[in-house]
């Protein structure tokens, strides 16, 4: 779905729960005609449990998309192996396959990436733009920061991975 | 014959005992207690799983991967055996605490790796105290100014601070090669050549300098064996920076030294120690 020129992709977490709690509401309304007369509120709050998810995806992404040619035109390119805990805070660009892929369904992704010379996580905070699997060869655009905010070993936060062809 | 490699003690040893010795050693004195007929809050004999909840997230925090689970126990030893509530703390929930702290101090030893050496110490044994013993051998004569020099790069290569670093290669390399082309000079070439386009990308550039096959001798990679250009490529950097850290260390004075053995995490990485 495209709002304004950004992909904007509820997860698969937040349609569950607005499936179930149709179900739920569906079901009760049918028994219980004490429902019914709720309808009128409770149906505009059932579709608030896909609208949020979807507003807030919209944000963030649209913020991710502002801030890709900014990482574009800053970001250095670094093998895997150099990246560390003192470029904590630098952008960085890395090109690798992906190795692992996890948290896709919560859209909050976060990739094991390996080149020739070593393996690093890149966690995202939103969607990707597209869809990146286990073997798509990709760059990644993002930030150098620690897994654990203040310590863990370095990560990137990713702003944009992008597949490339090799 | 080579003597048998005797693998290093760990200090902490003794608290990695104390673990399950004192969540399972409350259990069992509670578990006496109930034998006997001895009337005991079960309160006190769950301290050994709160201490031993305090043990294991110091454990977990020492290293330098951080297990974010093992860290968090004593917040739940605190619920389950601190915080008054209104069910009371059985034998059974003391036993299924303290044989979930062994698993995870067991996942902990496996998962996360070993303990962080202290800020700026090097580590008496392993591959790179020995190559910058080899170096301190190999190469004698440096003066303390091109040591620190060799430092300074390093430690804007590791920050990603190139555009710094290219410059600062390039002449201590004309510095250097004005008397004799040695692995030294050459590394500060192949940083500055490095570092002036950026780091490394992923494209190799034609014809890159590498190192003569007379100077692999101090070098931490041996020669690439094949005829892979990205391989070469990639080791040829590797012994480029880890040559500078090794100088630097060896031949820097006091405070420059200290600085550059504030990245040793990096050169490890390098060395793939880490």
């Amino acid at each position: 779905m495209k709002i304004a020129n950004v992909e904007v992709k509820p997860s698969v977490i937040s349609i569950a729960v607005f499936v179930v709690f149709t179900l739920l509401l569906l079901i009760t309304s049918v028994y219980n005609p004490d429902v019914r007369s709720q309808l009128i509120w409770l149906i505009p709050c059932l579709f608030m449990l896909l609208v949020i998810p979807i507003v807030l995806n919209y944000m963030s992404r649209s913020q991710y998309t502002e801030l890709t040619p900014q990482y574009e035109a800053e970001a250095k390119t670094v093998r895997v192996k150099l990246v560390n805990e003192n470029m904590v805070g630098k952008p960085v660009r890395i090109e690798g396959v992906v190795e692992r892929v996890y948290f896709q369904f919560l859209n909050r992704p976060q990739y094991l990436v390996a080149d020739r010379s070593g393996a690093i996580s890149v966690k995202m905070f939103t969607s990707p733009e597209e869809d990146v699997k286990v073997n798509d060869v990709v760059e990644v655009l993002g930030q150098v920061i620690r897994r654990y905010i203040v310590t863990g070993d370095p990560v990137i936060n990713c702003v944009s991975i992008r597949k490339i062809k090799k | 014959m080579e003597p048998e490699s005797v693998p290093p003690k760990n200090p902490h040893r003794w608290l990695e005992l104390g673990v399950p010795l004192l969540s399972f050693g409350g259990a069992f004195v509670a578990i006496l207690a109930g034998i006997l007929n001895f009337t005991l809050d079960y309160h006190y004999p769950a301290i050994g799983c709160v201490i031993a909840s305090a043990i294991l997230a110091y454990l977990a925090w020492i290293r330098p991967k951080k297990d974010i689970v093992a860290i968090s126990t004593p917040i739940y030893a605190f619920i389950f055996f601190l915080v008054p509530s209104d069910s009371s703390v059985g034998i059974v929930l003391q036993l299924l605490y303290a044989t979930s702290l062994t698993i995870l101090l067991i996942r902990l030893k496996r998962r996360f790796g070993n303990i962080a050496p202290l800020p700026g110490r090097v580590e008496d044994d392993g591959p790179l105290s020995g190559y910058i013993a080899r170096v301190r051998e190999a190469i004698p004569d440096v003066t303390s100014g091109i040591a620190a020099d060799a430092g300074r790069v390093f430690i804007r290569f590791a920050r990603g601070e190139y555009e710094v670093a290219a410059p600062l290669a390039g002449a201590c390399y004309q510095e250097l090669a004005k008397d004799e082309d040695t692995a030294l000079a050459a590394a500060f070439a192949i940083i500055a050549a490095e570092a002036a386009q950026g780091g490394s990308g992923s494209a190799i550039p034609a014809g890159f300098r590498q190192f003569s096959d007379g100077q692999y001798a101090s070098l931490f990679y041996p020669a690439p064996d094949n005829v892979d250009q990205e391989q070469v490529y990639a080791t040829t950097l590797d012994n480029a920076l880890l040559l500078l850290y090794a100088v630097s260390i060896v031949h820097a004075e006091g405070e420059q030294r200290e600085q550059v053995r504030a990245f040793q995490m990096f050169a490890e990485r390098i060395a793939c120690l880490s």
